[in-house]
């Protein structure tokens, strides 16, 4: 019996050596040391392992295994040939090293040597553990030709892109987002906060990649939506074989970024001394001037520091937690993260809990599911921006240091004697609350079936849902809603959209030596999205503040709204590759939307690129110092979606009521020729790979001409309205991008990286309706001039005879004038950068890093909106003034650029002119980071993967380059200081383990 | 077989998943499309209320309409302490880029899109007439107050360029003018018409009827000198309207009541605003209520023209504005009502039997002219014993009484135009300061406003007015 048991126990070990056999090897970097968790894949079924700690692996081989497929993050993947050998040795290469890299494309992956569009792709690992909310905030500086820009401090807040310049007038200028295929929407749906950031729901540490799509080969697929650009998202996604830990902690704290010591406001004595001199200016007898000092608090003892009161240390708190793995059928990702962050101005922070789930499936040989989901809570304290009373730094600046914050006991005075016009902020931020909680989910299911070898169905459902809870409470004591008895709001606002998408690909290599390949998509996509708007209001609350959510006793708005918006879309997709040498793509899209009129409902779009690699050419090949040279070059059409959801409908709206009856009224007029705004790309580009990959360069020149801008068409007032929008305008962008990337030391122990990139934009309006300007002061739209072209009054300093302001009287700057309605205006410049970019460092020697990236823009104005208060030459004089005002005109003679104090003001010193402009260039130390990385054996001794420790500063160091400048440099696109709330410098120390 | 079967299945994924044929016909939730909002009775309702809250607009009775009328005549002025508004128009100092006269202009014509499509709507049931002649009334009052404030006064010259007349909506019309004539005809027969179609009986004073219809016939055939026909729409008013005066002792309580009325006392038809549906700061009352910007004062040579045994002198309330005793207006007087806003009449009993004083005085009839004239005289100051003028005495006590009457309700400026008369401002008590005029003679070009800039550069076939 025993003996029959050991035959049969043989028997089926020859038969299972016979139908799988064991391979083994190792798996090393470039330099030969071993990789760990490299995964191991059999290309043909999609099972494998992870290689282990010295890079070694064992993997049984099913029987119809051809390839094995090596990779590992930040490596070039190898394919190697099975055949009969057993033993399999895979040297990875550092990627990019010679464009052999994968990088996310639409509608799924590509190799870089292929690309025949403009993509550029960041990393998920240089999205880890920023103090930042969202990951557009984090995209500044990282992609040549994206600007990225946050128009507020206020954590959570609205982050700012454009890539490739400004394209629309009147409709939306951000890219599309995509994340794991499902179009997503993004902006801010807040309704009652200052400002929230859909995309702040997603935690930057779960993502695994982002590409970037700047022309038309890479981007026109994706239609109607793409004009502004395409911003691909990719989600971690586990591994075969080991089960991964990884667990990051990271603390910091903050202050503010930028301060100008002429941005200061005055002290006590200061402000008395300047009201003084202004009363004597203005005429006032020594009562009157004893009088009105004594209003201002002359009388009394306080001398508050309001900036000092307003702002506090900031902090950052981030912990992040994944578990990740699989085997040869199932793989998962799974993640929880805790982000908090409170701002340097009070009453201004941000708390997100985040989780994701990723699992992917293989079912039978032919079909695979995947499921991604990420889920997350946010909780959201927004104080206002602007001169609302609810904004802490506006009251920081305005508020006289005579108005004292607290009463003698201690308790915050909110006296209406003493606060008549502002009030106390500190008091503001104790009794009063504006708030958000916001859930966000994003799930998609995906399922491949690949009926052969060569073809395959995808089909994927997504749903991108964003449930906005929001809350103000305004107390009956003091502040704006006193009057009525203080006010509740609480508002709702729920976004919905869902994406279904069919995909079939076939994909097949001809000729003999499979020289050339084809990749040939078509699809089928239809997306719907819907949001709903509760808002309620209501006046006379409790004369309490200690009841959090009072029901107010009359409620004047309560009422509920809804939108939506459809796309169905038809694609296509070809890619033909011949022997790695010449590549050539064309997509087309069919786009029907909701949003377009009736006569235009649908739109094609489409896009040819090619891609030349010269270094496959016999007369590159003998170059030896050339690694890779390739030319890129695309053309194609695509759109502009965001135009609104109903614009072109003629309706009438039920809001006109009378008699306390409903009414109804006609709202626009139908315009059924409405459609998108049309944007045609042209990009040529150069990739280069010299020096065994010591430099990297990427070089692009593109020019967009967009067309059928949307404008609001005047129409005769007799029709009874105003305008009708119609497409009427066109502009154009065109520039150069740049990306360098220059290794100067690469040894065993130590390597240096320095990288830098520049984006050029020229932006230019092509025409207007009839060529008319359009004056949206401080801006002008004029035909030939930068969308963004300053337009105001020339400012010419201060009469040195008597202290009055002067101005030019018109752009030949050949005559003064001090009376500000004879002065013409004139365009003085740009919001818009001439350039922007980074530069960054790496050093790297043994377990040590030193990372360093440096921001910068150029050749932009920014706008003091408020300065007309800040330091308004004695206009507004009861609110306290910055002390760049000290540098007034005082006695004949002298030369000064700011003009006599005069209480009450005079001449109009503080109209709009080129006076509140600065230049708005500046470098920033966005990011320096000093890391140590316990070596291996230490690691291997405690059976971990990876001890880091680290200590980064964000926004550490500034240089404004306008010295006179009196606010952060970094700015809204739009270059407008609203007294946002303030931009943050961080320090924060942080420890990654991974086991 | 099986894998044909899965293509197929994916192929017809491919081309038909969700493409229901209405997927992309979306339409705003809170809103209807313009050719479906007046197809039956309960959306001309809805349509009819939409055109009465645009002439609350702060642009037409919300405002603007009444404003002009006295300030830029002799009734009202704007104090030193003042809000920047109105000042342009009230030192007649307006372009052809002025943004009130602008807004006017354009909201006027709205309301008239409003209406014209409530008129050119085929609804038929059993109160579309009444509905629509609720339209062709407003239409009537917006012409009538377009022809008198953007071009001459028919007295002065019916043939003179009128205003554009637009009867149907078209978004890319580009009309040009018609003759004053011709917009005093299309007004005389949008009058009748809606006068045969409308009953007598409405909800209350906020709401167009029958002698709604017929007293705007009297003003309009006053206004183009037509005593005839004026004679006979006001006496109609008179003898079957079923209006009254109210009581001298309770005059001030019935300007003090914000809401329309249900007993035809005084108020023939005005614009209701309420708690809810008003235009808060932007509003007639607040620019006269010292508890708003309270920037309009009423005038000392006018409150002199009151006796003290007068009614009406209890219309004004004697305070302190920018260092001067003032004559503050207390015709608006609900500001800081959150119960109710103040309405603002469009027209009232009394100014039709003015209208019939002067009618029956132009034909020659002084007597009835007198009995009508002290009609109202006595009634709001009771110890008055009668206007007994004869010939050009009689007219002047007319039109004296029209002014002391209507005050602060937008009829005068529009009396002067008609009567081909100067503005003539009395400054008494600093009333009138800097550069603000006080002689505005009737042949000065702006006494008529300019045709909007905006208009001017959308429509090439549309004229200026003299002098701008």
């Amino acid at each position: 019996m025993k003996k029959y048991l050991l035959l049969i126990t043989c028997l089926f070990a020859v038969l299972s050596l016979l139908a799988q056999r064991t391979v083994s090897g190792k798996v090393t970097d470039e330099n030969g040391n071993p990789i760990a968790n490299a995964s191991v894949t059999v290309k043909e079924t999609g099972g494998g392992v992870s290689t282990d700690a010295s890079g070694n692996f064992s993997l049984r081989l099913d029987p119809k295994a051809r390839t094995l497929v090596f990779s590992y993050i930040g490596k070039a993947s190898e394919e190697i040939v099975i055949g009969n050998q057993s033993v399999f040795n895979a040297r990875l290469k550092q990627e990019g090293g010679a464009l052999d890299e994968v990088v996310v494309v639409a509608y799924g992956t590509q190799i870089k040597k292929r690309v025949t569009g403009a993509i550029a792709k960041v990393d998920g690992s240089d999205l880890e553990n920023k103090p930042f909310t969202s990951v557009d905030q984090m995209l500044q500086g990282k992609v040549a030709g994206l600007q990225s820009t946050s128009p507020t401090g206020q954590p959570g807040g609205i982050q700012q892109v454009r890539i490739r310049g400004i394209g629309s007038i009147t409709a939306g200028a951000a890219p599309l987002y995509v994340i794991d295929g499902v179009p997503v929407n993004t902006g801010d749906f807040s309704r009652l906060n200052n400002t929230s950031n859909a995309l702040a729901g997603l935690n930057p540490n779960d993502i695994e990649s982002v590409s970037v799509l700047k022309d038309a080969a890479s981007a026109s697929i994706y239609g109607s939506r793409a004009a502004n650009g395409v911003v691909l998202i990719t989600t971690k996604k586990g591994r075969a074989g080991k089960s991964k830990i990884r667990i990051d902690s990271e603390f910091g704290f903050g202050n503010t970024a930028y301060v100008n010591d002429l941005s200061k406001p005055l002290n006590r004595e200061e402000y008395f001394t300047l009201t003084r001199e202004g009363l004597v200016n203005a005429g006032a007898t020594q009562g009157q001037i004893d009088a009105t000092l004594n209003t201002l608090g002359f009388n009394n003892t306080a001398n508050e520091d309001w900036v000092e009161h307003v702002t506090r240390q900031g902090t950052t708190q981030n912990i992040n937690a994944s578990l990740s793995g699989g085997d040869a059928k199932t793989t998962f990702y799974t993640s929880a993260g805790f982000f908090d962050q409170k701002a340097v101005v009070i009453g201004s922070d941000f708390r997100r809990y985040s989780g994701t789930f990723n699992i992917k499936h293989k079912a039978t040989s032919k079909l695979s599911v995947g499921i991604n989901t990420t889920g997350s809570y946010i909780h959201q304290n927004s104080p206002s921006q602007s001169s609302a009373f609810r904004n802490p730094v506006a009251e920081a600046f305005w508020l006289r240091p005579s108005q004292n914050a607290y009463n003698a006991d201690g308790s915050l005075n909110y006296s209406t004697t003493t606060f008549n016009q502002l009030y106390n902020p500190l008091a503001v931020n104790a009794y009063d609350r504006i708030q958000l909680n916001n859930v966000k989910v994003l799930a998609n299911f995906t399922g491949d079936y690949q009926f052969y070898r060569d073809l395959k169905f995808t089909t994927k459902f997504g749903i991108d849902f964003i449930n906005i809870e929001e809350e103000r409470y305004d107390n009956p004591f003091f502040g704006d809603s006193r009057t009525v008895g203080g006010r509740m709001y609480n508002y709702d606002t729920r976004v919905a959209n869902w994406l279904w998408s069919n995909l079939l690909n076939y994909r097949h290599d001809f000729l003999n030596s499979k020289a050339l390949g084809v990749d040939f998509t078509i699809g089928y996509e239809a997306q719907k999205s819907k949001q709903y708007n509760i808002t309620t209001r209501g006046e006379g609350v409790p004369a309490t503040t200690n009841i959090p959510l009072p029901v107010p006793s009359s409620p004047s708005v309560a009422q509920g709204a809804r939108t939506d918006y459809s796309f169905v879309s038809l694609l296509s997709m070809l890619q033909v590759n011949y022997k790695s040498k010449y590549s050539l793509s064309g997509s087309i899209r069919r786009d029907g939307s909701s949003r377009f009129g009736s006569n235009n409902k649908y739109g094609t779009f489409w896009s040819v690129g090619a891609a030349w690699n010269l270094e496959q050419e016999n007369f590159v090949r003998h170059i030896k110092f050339i690694n890779a040279l390739k030319l890129r070059a695309s053309y194609g059409v695509n759109g502009n979606a965001e135009i609104g959801n109903y614009t072109w409908k003629g309706t009438y709206i039920f809001n006109a009521n009378y008699n306390q009856q409903p009414g109804s009224a006609p709202n626009q007029v139908e315009n059924p020729d409405l459609t998108w705004e049309i944007n045609k790309p042209f990009n040529v580009g150069i990739d280069a790979v010299v020096w065994d990959g010591r430099v990297t360069l990427n070089a692009d020149y593109y020019i967009r001409n967009t067309e059928n801008l949307i404008l609001n068409d005047p129409l005769s007032r007799t029709s009874g309205f105003n305008s009708v929008s119609a497409n009427v305008g066109s502009m154009e962008n065109k520039g150069w991008e740049f990306q360098v990337n220059i290794i100067p030391v690469r040894t065993k122990n130590f390597t240096w990286d320095l990288s830098f990139n520049i984006a050029l934009n020229k932006n230019k309006i092509t025409s207007l309706r009839n060529n008319a300007d359009i004056l949206g002061l401080p801006f002008i739209r004029r035909v030939g001039e930068d969308f963004q072209s300053i337009y105001t009054r020339l400012w010419a300093g201060v009469d040195p005879a008597n202290g009055n302001p002067l101005w030019f009287v018109d752009d030949t700057k050949s005559q003064t004038t001090n009376n500000v309605t004879t002065v013409q205006r004139a365009i003085i410049g740009s919001a818009s950068p001439k350039g922007f970019g980074s530069f960054s460092t790496a050093l790297n020697y043994k377990g040590f890093t030193l990372d360093a990236q440096f921001n910068y823009q150029y050749g932009n104005i920014v706008y003091d909106n408020w300065g007309f208060i800040g330091w308004s030459d004695g206009f507004n004089p009861q609110l306290n003034k910055i002390r760049k005002q000290l540098g007034r005109w005082q006695n004949p003679g002298d030369i000064a650029d700011i003009p006599k104090y005069v209480y009450g003001g005079a001449m109009v010193s503080n109209a709009e002119s080129s006076r509140w402009y600065y230049k708005g260039d500046f470098i920033r130390l966005r990011d320096l980071t000093i890391s140590y990385q316990l070596p291996k054996n230490v690691t291997d001794a405690v059976s971990m993967d990876n001890v880091r420790f680290y200590v980064r500063g964000t926004n550490l160091w500034t240089k404004a380059f306008d010295k006179e400048i009196t606010f952060d440099p970094e700015q809204p696109i739009n270059g407008v200081n609203d007294l946002q709330i303030l931009i943050q410098r961080t320090i924060s120390i942080g420890l990654s383990l991974g086991f | 077989m099986k894998k044909i079967v899965l293509i197929l299945i994916a192929g017809t994924l491919l081309v038909f998943a969700s493409c229901k044929k209405d997927f992309l016909e979306l339409s705003p939730y809170d809103q209807v499309p313009q050719d479906q909002a007046i197809t039956d009775e309960a959306g001309m309702v809805a349509a009819v209320n939409g055109m009465y809250a645009q002439l609350r607009s702060n642009n037409l009775y919300g405002r603007s309409l009444p404003l002009y009328g006295d300030l830029m005549a002799d009734n009202a002025f704007i104090s030193t302490t003042n809000s920047n508004r109105y000042l342009i128009e009230y030192n007649y100092t307006f372009i052809s880029t002025n943004a009130f006269s602008s807004a006017t202009w354009a909201s006027a014509y709205n309301a008239i899109l409003r209406a014209n499509n409530i008129i050119n709507a085929s609804v038929t049931s059993p109160n579309a007439n009444q509905l629509k002649g609720e339209a062709l009334t407003i239409r009537a009052l917006m012409y009538f107050n377009l022809v008198n404030w953007y071009a001459k006064p028919y007295t002065v010259d019916p043939n003179a360029e009128g205003v554009p007349l637009v009867l149907t909506y078209d978004a890319l019309l580009k009309p040009s003018r018609a003759k004053v004539s011709e917009v005093y005809a299309q007004i005389d027969k949008d009058l009748a018409d809606a006068f045969a179609s409308l009953t007598s009986t409405s909800k209350n004073s906020s709401f167009v009827t029958k002698y709604v219809a017929r007293a705007l016939q009297a003003r309009v055939a006053l206004f183009k000198g037509d005593w005839a026909a004026a004679k006979t729409f006001a006496q109609d008013v008179v003898a079957n309207g079923g209006y009254t005066l109210t009581n001298a002792s309770n005059l001030v309580n019935y300007w003090r009541n914000a809401g329309p009325v249900t007993t035809k006392v005084e108020t023939i038809f005005e614009i209701t605003s309420d708690a809810v549906n008003n235009n808060g700061s932007n509003s007639l009352s607040y620019f006269y209520d010292q508890a708003g910007y309270g920037d309009a004062i009423g005038a000392d040579d006018l409150y002199n023209k009151y006796a003290d045994t007068d009614a009406r002198i209890g219309l004004f309330i004697t305070g302190t504005r920018a260092g001067l005793t003032v004559r503050i207006v207390n015709k608006y007087p609900n500001t800081n009502s959150a119960a109710d806003k103040d309405d603002t009449k469009v027209i009232r009993y009394a100014e039709v039997l003015l209208t019939l004083a002067e009618a029956a005085y132009r034909t020659n009839d002084e007597v009835n002219a007198r009995l009508y004239l002290n009609q109202l005289a006595q009634k709001r100051d009771p110890s008055f014993t009668g206007y007994i003028s004869t010939g050009a005495a009689l007219l002047d006590d007319i039109i004296l009484e029209r002014r002391k009457e209507l005050a602060f309700e937008g009829m005068r400026y529009l009396d002067l135009q008609r009567l081909g008369q100067d503005v003539t401002r009395v400054n008494i008590n600093n009333n009138y300061v800097g550069v603000t005029p006080l002689l505005i003679a009737a042949s000065n070009f702006r006494r008529v406003f300019p045709i909007p800039q905006d208009e001017l550069d959308a429509n090439p076939n549309i004229g200026q007015n003299n002098g701008y």
